[in-house]
């Protein structure tokens, strides 16, 4: 029994669910495995348009103004800090350290510390970018034995298995994260972090 | 009810809006009762009439649910379909069963029964609203029918004595500048839950732990330590079903 988790590193609703999510593995002792994701990044509203404005438009603004007023306020409550929220980066080098670290030995160890680190430290920094030499390889220097093995794995297949990764995602409907996969059923959002615990529970007892 | 409507405003703790076409505020419902029982406080039940294709696109299917017309994106399509499947997985889990609907409903003659019900008492509008959601959503209720509607007053314990005239006059008048007040206070989908005592508001039945945590502290004002920390968003797993004894 296992648990797929689609993540984009850069997503800022990642960086909210890992706290449950890292809770949710713990607790319910289940293997996960981590797959990259790439969504867009948020995009900053802008000024309240006008009211004579089109309906479609105010609500889009509506919606996103309240999207970011809802993140801040779960921020807040997982004393996360969260800055810069619009900012646009690239996270590939990111994904790409990811899909390297689930194939190391005690990968399901390593990949959600990688992901909390990595977050942590990118919205506590309005600058930071997930840069490969600033962020990234300093961060799996510290987290395993072989950081070299990195290197080479994002310059021969990592490229094309990321993409391949990505590719698979869209077969799956995986188009927005976090992502859980669970008995080929397809949830988005942390909110369904209560329902999968339930139902690994169940699979369990019936096993 | 004229310019003195506020949609952020209550003698309620709690304000919830829901839209009758709404599969989330469907599987809100039960939610939203148990944890107005839970507190022993009335919440302030109001209608959305959402304008879905302004934002959404619209579409139509035909009676084997093959799409008839559409203008929507495929990301648009995506979405809804995703949003229909998980809606109806929890909606299995409360025991109701959740159908995709064939067109994009008109809920605005149903949203003036329901300000008609909510005058004639909190009893009178949970009846209603028990009485509409799972018909509605077994594709067995034609919401935009006025003698559909009355008979759901009726049998909900409503006097529908003037009702018909209300629709055309009053009720309508009401509705219309009731939704341009919610929308232009920013509220665009349902259920939304306004927590009046900070004025705080939260879209989606994940917030129903925050609503009470919030309720709990600012209206209730418990102590901190029996409430306990704030909580994270989260869809409850399980929830009894809250349909009417004589079911519909």
């Amino acid at each position: 029994m296992s648990l797929d988790i689609y993540v984009d590193p850069k997503d800022p609703l990642v960086y909210l669910a890992l706290p449950g999510t890292t809770q949710l593995l713990a607790k319910a002792k289940c293997d996960a495995r981590w797959f990259p994701m790439r969504v867009d990044g948020w995009s900053d509203p802008g000024p309240e348009p006008a009211a004579d404005a089109g309906r479609g438009v105010r609500h889009r603004w509506f919606r996103a103004n309240y999207r970011e007023r809802e993140l801040q306020h779960y921020a807040g409550v997982h004393q996360l800090p969260l800055t810069n929220l619009y900012r646009q980066n690239d996270s590939s080098q990111a994904a790409m350290a990811l899909l390297w670290l689930s194939k190391q030995p005690a990968a399901n160890n390593l990949v959600p510390m990688f992901l909390v680190k990595l977050t942590q430290a990118h919205w506590a920094n309005p600058n930071a970018t997930m840069d490969l030499d600033a962020d990234i390889l300093p961060l799996l220097r510290d987290l395993t034995d072989n950081p070299a093995g990195f290197k080479s794995y994002r310059s021969e297949q990592g490229p094309a298995e990321l993409e391949a990764q990505l590719a698979a995602n869209s077969a799956l409907g995986v188009t927005r994260g976090p992502a859980y996969r669970f008995e080929e059923q397809l949830y988005i959002g942390r909110e369904h972090l209560p329902l999968l615990t339930e139902l690994i529970s169940e699979s369990l007892i019936s096993e | 009810m004229g310019n003195l409507f506020n949609p952020l405003e209550s003698n309620a703790p709690v304000i919830v809006y829901i839209d009758y076409k709404s599969p989330y505020a469907f599987v809100a419902k039960d939610l939203t009762y148990a944890l107005s029982d839970k507190l022993g406080i009335e919440f302030d039940w109001r209608p959305v009439t959402l304008d879905i294709p302004s934002y959404l696109g619209s579409a139509k299917l035909d009676k084997t649910g093959k799409v008839e017309s559409s203008n929507r994106t495929k990301s648009q399509w995506s979405g809804v379909k995703y949003a229909y499947a998980d809606a109806r997985r929890y909606a299995k889990r409360q025991g109701y069963q959740l159908r995709g609907t064939e067109k994009i409903w008109d809920t605005r003659l149903v949203h003036i029964a329901m300000l008609w019900a909510k005058r004639q008492g909190q009893a009178c509008l949970r009846d209603f609203t028990n009485r509409v959601y799972p018909p509605f959503w077994r594709r067995e209720l034609d919401v935009e029918n006025i003698d559909v509607v009355t008979e759901l007053l009726q049998a909900s314990g409503a006097d529908i004595t003037g009702f018909a005239a209300y629709v055309a006059t009053d009720g309508g008048t009401e509705h219309d500048q009731m939704q341009q007040a919610i929308f232009d206070s920013g509220i665009f989908g349902v259920p939304t839950y306004v927590c009046t005592a900070t004025g705080q508001w939260f879209f989606g039945r994940e917030h129903l732990d925050t609503i009470e945590w919030l309720v709990r502290t600012h209206h209730l004002k418990e102590p901190a330590e029996q409430i306990g920390p704030a909580p994270d968003a989260a869809f409850p797993a399980k929830t009894e079903s809250n349909q009417p004894v004589s079911g519909t």
